[in-house]
């Protein structure tokens, strides 16, 4: 065989490796790691105190956060004074099920529900964005989700979304950090094991945004994202990131079916 | 967050609406505080936090006292806390948070209590019927 032969013959295999992974991603791209009568909320990792205190109303520390998501809710504020009832015209039930499309592609970009409430009071309401991660903006976001607790998670990753599941999905199977570590290694291949005191969980965000004991308050997906990269020793990107959605869009869909349950509490 | 200062603090409290003569009823409660212990720095400039904690809470049932508890660091962020109590008569039940620098709280709630024959206990002694017309 001569030296070109090799060269070439090198080139046709890389080519057909490529090709042929490239067929396997495309007919797994849709393939769910667990199959819908075998998710399981995150609340089935907790421990049972912790269960106990998100199950009563009363004694979950996120409901503070969501009566006052519902005080600002009714607020009326700025120079029109305008306030989320109005538009809404004091009817919760025009917001049923809304946190369960969220993240979802808005004019040419996907945005989850943060976004999209600082784009509704800049937009509609003419009033100044929330700080991201800022106690009112999570508890409005908290109550939006709360109104449709119980209703399960129906993300769309169809057309236009589609680009933006292909790259969150890319984000998920990534080994990142001084660990070496993808998101998979741990919420799909041991989830359920422990990992230090703790259960390893499937993942899912079906109870987000969620009273985290750790932080002593409510907190969003992307900053449990941030928490999770730096566990595995990984520069976090910061908070909204355009990848950190596309990652949030992947998570909601692998878990689609699970029914909202803002506010969990995890520890 | 510890470097957030937070507004409207939230007080929450739970009590049965209505109660039987004798039963013993749960009362829960809690407060939204951030019970910072004054031992935390921050990561960035290294500046101790300042201690804030809630210390004192006491509940009082028609007036008088009748649960007091003192806390110190070591209580966690939003602090919930539930004791029981005898169903005597009806009244108004409050309780009051104190803070270390002095500043109070408080949340009240009116408890109905019936004896056996379905009639409304009432805390005070009425020697006559017809005490509520002479005062109008």
């Amino acid at each position: 065989m001569s030296f070109y032969n090799v060269i070439i013959f090198i080139l046709f295999s890389i080519f057909s490796l490529n090709v042929f992974s490239d067929e396997i991603l495309d007919n797994k791209l849709y393939e769910k790691p667990y199959a819908n009568n075998a998710l399981k909320s995150g609340k089935y990792f907790a421990r049972e105190e912790t269960r106990n205190i998100e199950l009563d109303e009363f004694e979950n520390p996120g409901m503070i956060w969501v009566e006052r998501g519902k005080d600002l809710f009714n607020l009326q504020d700025g120079e029109n004074n305008s306030s989320c009832a109005l538009c809404h015209k004091g009817d919760t039930n025009s917001l049923l099920g809304a946190a369960a499309s969220y993240p979802k592609v808005y004019k040419n970009q996907l945005i989850n529900l943060e976004q999209k409430i600082n784009m509704c009071r800049k937009n509609n309401m003419n009033l100044p964005k929330y700080k991201l991660e800022s106690n009112n903006l999570l508890s409005l976001s908290s109550f939006v989700s709360y109104i449709s607790k119980g209703i399960p998670m129906n993300v769309s990753v169809a057309g236009k979304a589609e680009k933006y599941f292909k790259k969150g999905k890319e984000i998920f199977y990534q080994r990142i950090g001084q660990m070496n570590l993808a998101c998979n290694q741990c919420h799909d291949e041991i989830a359920g094991s422990y990992l230090r005191a703790e259960k390893i969980s499937q993942g899912h965000i079906n109870g987000f945004p969620s009273y985290l004991m750790r932080w002593e308050g409510i907190a969003s997906v992307h900053r449990r994202f941030q928490f999770c990269n730096n566990q595995a020793r990984a520069q976090p990107l910061e908070i909204g990131h355009n990848d950190y959605n596309a990652l949030q869009l992947y998570v909601a869909w692998r878990g689609n079916g699970l029914p909202i349950e803002t506010p969990s509490v995890r520890r | 967050m510890a470097g957030e200062e937070r507004k409207n603090w939230r007080r929450r409290l739970k009590t049965p609406k209505s109660a039987i003569k004798g039963e013993i009823i749960t009362i829960k409660t809690m407060a939204e505080h951030i019970m910072e212990p004054g031992v935390r720095r921050d990561p960035e400039t290294g500046v101790i936090y300042p201690k804030k904690i809630i210390d004192l809470v006491i509940c009082r049932f028609n007036g008088k006292q009748i649960y007091k508890s003192h806390w110190y660091s070591g209580v966690s962020a939003n602090p919930f806390m539930s004791f029981k109590m005898k169903a005597i008569s009806s009244g108004l039940l409050e309780v009051e948070w104190v803070d270390d620098y002095g500043q109070s709280s408080y949340k009240k709630a009116i408890i109905i209590v019936y004896d056996e024959n379905g009639k409304e206990v009432i805390p005070m002694k009425l020697d006559k019927a017809s005490s509520i017309k002479e005062l109008m």
